[in-house]
C-alpha cells in the first residue's frame, strides 16, 4: 500500500524536492541573500565608507580628470594596473581601481578638488557580490558550484511546482501563522514561493545561463593572442571622455580602462536594460581607434540574460522590488530547510546525521545574517588605518559564520538546539537593532544626513532584520524545539 | 503612481481570486461567495490593467514593475486575508 501511495509522480517529486531542496537549500540560501543584498552593493559600499558624503553627481570637472590621470599614471609606474571607474548616480565620486580583481582598492576622489577622501579600506558591498558570485571558493571552483546550485534550484522549483499544483490556486494567499508549526511553516514555504515565483525562475535561470560557461565547454576556439605592448604615456582624458559620450551618451560611460596599448572606454552597465560592455578603443595619443558593438542575435540575447540578473539598469524602485523579492525568496528556502527539520525531528532527532542538518541549516538561516551584520559592525570599529583592513573585515564575517556553524554543531550534538537557535536569534536581535546607534556614533557628520539616503537605509533595514530575529525569538519559547 | 495603481489592481485581483475558493471563505468564516462570474472577471482584469499601466509607463521593462507589484500587492492581500482569518477564527478579537 505504501509503495502504491508513494509510486505517483507527486510522490517521486515530493521525495526529490526534500532532498534537493535541502541539500542544494544550504549553498542556494547564501548565494541567494547575497545576491539579495547585492541589488544594493554600491549603497552597502557607500555605508561601509561614511568618510565620503556626498549624495549627489555632478558634472566632471577638468580638475578631477587631470587629478585622476596622474594617479593613474603614477600607479602604472610602480606596475599596478590601474583604471578609473566614473561616478555615477549610485556611486557620486570618481574611483581609481588597482589590485587584484578579487582584492581590487578603490581609491575615491574628490569631484571638485580631485584630491584623495582617504576613505576607510574596506571590503565593500563587492563583498556579497563575490559571495553570491562564487561562494569565495575562487572564479572557477566557485562559478561552477554556483551554476550547479542554480540548476538544483530550477530543479527544486519545479518539483515543488508539481506538489502544490493541484492546490496552486485554491489555497493561494492562505497564511495561518498561528496554526500548528509544520502548517505555519508550510504555508510560508508556498505563499513566498508563489509570490516570487517569476523573479525566481528569472533569476535563477538568467544566472544559469549568464554563468554557463562556468559548467559547460568554451567551443569558441582558443584565446586571442595578446596584442603587442607598448609604452605610453596617459594622454589628456578630457577629450577621451567627450568622445564617448557622444557614442554612448552623456553620463553613459563607465569605466575607462589602460590596455598595453591605448585606452579603452566601456559603455555603463546602467546605461540601458541590455547589459551590453559595449567598448571604444582610443590609441596612446588619444585617438579613436574603433568601437567594438556587440550586436548580434546570440549576444543580445546574452545582455537580455545579464540584464535581467545583474540589474544595473534598475531605478530605485524596481531596485527594492528586487530587494523585497529577494527577501521573499529567502523566507521561501529558509522555510523549505525548517520544514525539512520537522519533518524528520520527530523520528531521527536522535541520530547524528540529524544534528548534522540541523547544524548545517542553522548556519545558513542565522550564519548568514549574523555574520553579514558582524562584517558591518567590524567595518565600523575596526580603526580606519588598520593594517590590513579589508582583510580583517573578511575574516570577521567568517569567524562570526564559525562561531554560528560551532554554537550549532555543540547545541544539535548535545540536543539543546532550542538553546543555540534562540541564543543566535537574540544575538542577530541585538545587532541589527543597536546599528543605527553605532552609525550614529561613527559616521562623521552624520546629523547633517538625516533624510533618505544610503546610511538611513541600510540602519532601517538592520534594525528591521533585528525586530524580526527578535520576534522569531519571542515565537520560539523556551521548551519548544524549532 | 503607475506603481502603486499596479500595486492596488493587483491585490484587489488577489483578493477578488480568493473570494471565489471555498477554502479560503471557510477560513474566514464565509459560506458562499458572492457574484463568482464577477469576481473571476475582476481578478482578471485587473492584472490585465496592471500590465497595461505598467507598459504604458515604463515600456517593455514594464514587464519587471508588473512582476514586482504583483509580489508586493500578494503580499498585502495575504497580510489583509490573515488578519481577517485569525479574526474569524476568535470571535473575541473583533472589535
Amino acid at each position: 500500500m505504501t509503495r502504491v501511495a508513494t509510486d505517483t509522480l507527486r510522490g517521486r517529486m515530493g521525495w526529490l524536492h526534500r532532498w534537493v531542496g535541502f541539500l542544494g537549500g544550504l549553498v542556494i540560501l547564501v548565494i541567494f541573500a547575497g545576491g539579495t543584498l547585492t541589488s544594493f552593493d554600491t549603497e552597502i559600499g557607500r555605508w561601509m565608507q561614511p568618510e565620503i558624503q556626498r549624495t549627489t553627481r555632478i558634472p566632471l570637472s577638468d580638475t578631477l580628470v587631470e587629478a585622476a590621470r596622474a594617479r593613474v599614471e603614477t600607479l602604472r609606474q610602480q606596475g599596478q594596473n590601474a583604471s578609473i571607474d566614473l561616478p555615477t548616480e549610485r556611486d557620486p565620486v570618481l574611483r581609481i581601481r588597482y589590485g587584484k580583481a578579487d582584492a581590487a582598492v578603490k581609491e575615491a576622489l574628490d569631484p571638485e578638488t580631485g584630491d584623495a577622501l582617504h576613505a576607510r579600506q574596506t571590503v565593500g558591498g563587492q563583498f556579497f557580490y563575490d559571495l553570491h558570485f562564487t561562494l569565495d571558493l575562487g572564479h572557477d571552483l566557485g562559478r561552477q558550484v554556483v551554476d550547479c546550485a542554480g540548476i538544483a534550484l530550477l530543479v527544486a522549483i519545479g518539483s515543488g511546482l508539481v506538489i502544490h499544483l493541484r492546490s496552486l490556486f485554491s489555497d493561494l494567499l492562505i497564511f495561518r501563522p498561528f496554526a500548528a508549526r509544520p502548517r505555519a511553516w508550510m504555508d510560508l514555504h508556498v505563499l513566498s514561493g508563489i509570490l516570487v515565483l517569476p523573479f525566481l525562475i528569472s533569476t535563477a535561470y538568467t544566472g544559469v545561463v549568464a554563468h554557463s560557461g562556468a559548467i559547460l565547454p568554451d567551443l569558441r576556439g582558443g584565446h586571442q593572442p595578446p596584442e603587442k605592448a607598448v609604452s605610453y604615456d596617459i594622454p589628456d582624458l578630457r577629450p577621451i571622455l567627450a568622445q564617448a559620450e557622444r557614442i554612448y551618451g552623456p553620463g553613459h560611460v563607465g569605466s575607462l580602462l589602460f590596455g598595453r596599448n591605448g585606452v579603452t572606454a566601456t559603455r555603463a552597465d546602467s546605461a540601458t536594460f541590455l547589459l551590453m560592455r559595449d567598448e571604444a578603443d582610443f590609441s596612446p595619443t588619444g585617438e579613436l581607434r574603433r568601437t567594438v558593438h556587440h550586436g548580434d542575435a546570440v549576444s543580445i540575447s546574452q545582455q537580455a540574460f545579464r540584464g535581467v540578473h545583474f540589474a544595473r539598469w534598475v531605478p530605485l524602485p524596481l531596485r527594492w522590488m528586487y530587494f523585497g523579492s529577494g527577501l521573499a525568496g529567502a523566507g521561501l528556502m529558509t522555510s523549505g530547510l525548517i520544514l525539512f527539520l520537522l519533518r524528520y525531528r520527530r523520528t531521527k532527532e536522535k541520530d547524528a546525521l540529524f544534528a548534522v542538518a540541523e547544524t548545517l541549516a542553522m548556519t545558513v538561516i542565522l550564519g548568514f545574517p549574523a555574520s553579514a551584520l558582524f562584517l558591518l559592525w567590524m567595518n565600523r570599529l575596526l580603526p580606519i588605518d588598520f593594517p590590513m583592513r579589508s582583510l580583517w573585515e573578511w575574516r570577521s564575517f567568517f569567524a562570526m559564520a564559525v562561531t554560528v556553524f560551532t554554537g550549532a554543531l555543540i547545541g544539535s550534538f548535545r540536543r539543546k538546539s532550542l538553546f543555540a537557535w534562540r541564543g543566535f536569534l537574540a544575538w542577530i536581535g541585538c545587532l541589527g537593532l543597536a546599528l543605527p546607534l553605532l552609525d550614529s556614533l561613527t559616521r562623521p557628520g552624520w546629523t547633517a544626513h538625516l533624510g533618505a539616503n544610503v546610511f538611513v537605509a541600510v540602519d532601517v533595514v538592520a534594525a528591521l532584520a533585528g525586530v524580526a530575529a527578535l520576534y522569531a525569538w519571542t515565537r520560539l519559547p523556551p521548551g519548544r524545539q524549532a | 503612481m503607475t506603481i502603486a495603481l499596479s500595486i492596488l489592481l493587483w491585490t484587489l485581483a488577489f483578493l477578488a481570486h480568493t473570494q471565489r475558493q471555498p477554502r479560503i471563505l471557510r477560513l474566514l468564516g464565509q459560506h458562499k461567495a458572492f457574484a463568482p462570474g464577477i469576481l473571476l472577471l475582476v481578478s482578471i482584469l485587473l492584472p490585465a490593467a496592471a500590465l497595461g499601466a505598467c507598459l504604458a509607463a515604463y515600456g517593455g521593462v514594464g514587464l519587471e514593475y508588473w512582476i514586482g507589484t504583483m509580489t508586493l500587492g500578494g503580499v498585502i492581500a495575504a497580510m489583509g486575508l490573515t488578519v481577517q482569518a485569525s479574526r474569524s477564527e476568535h470571535p473575541s478579537k473583533q472589535p
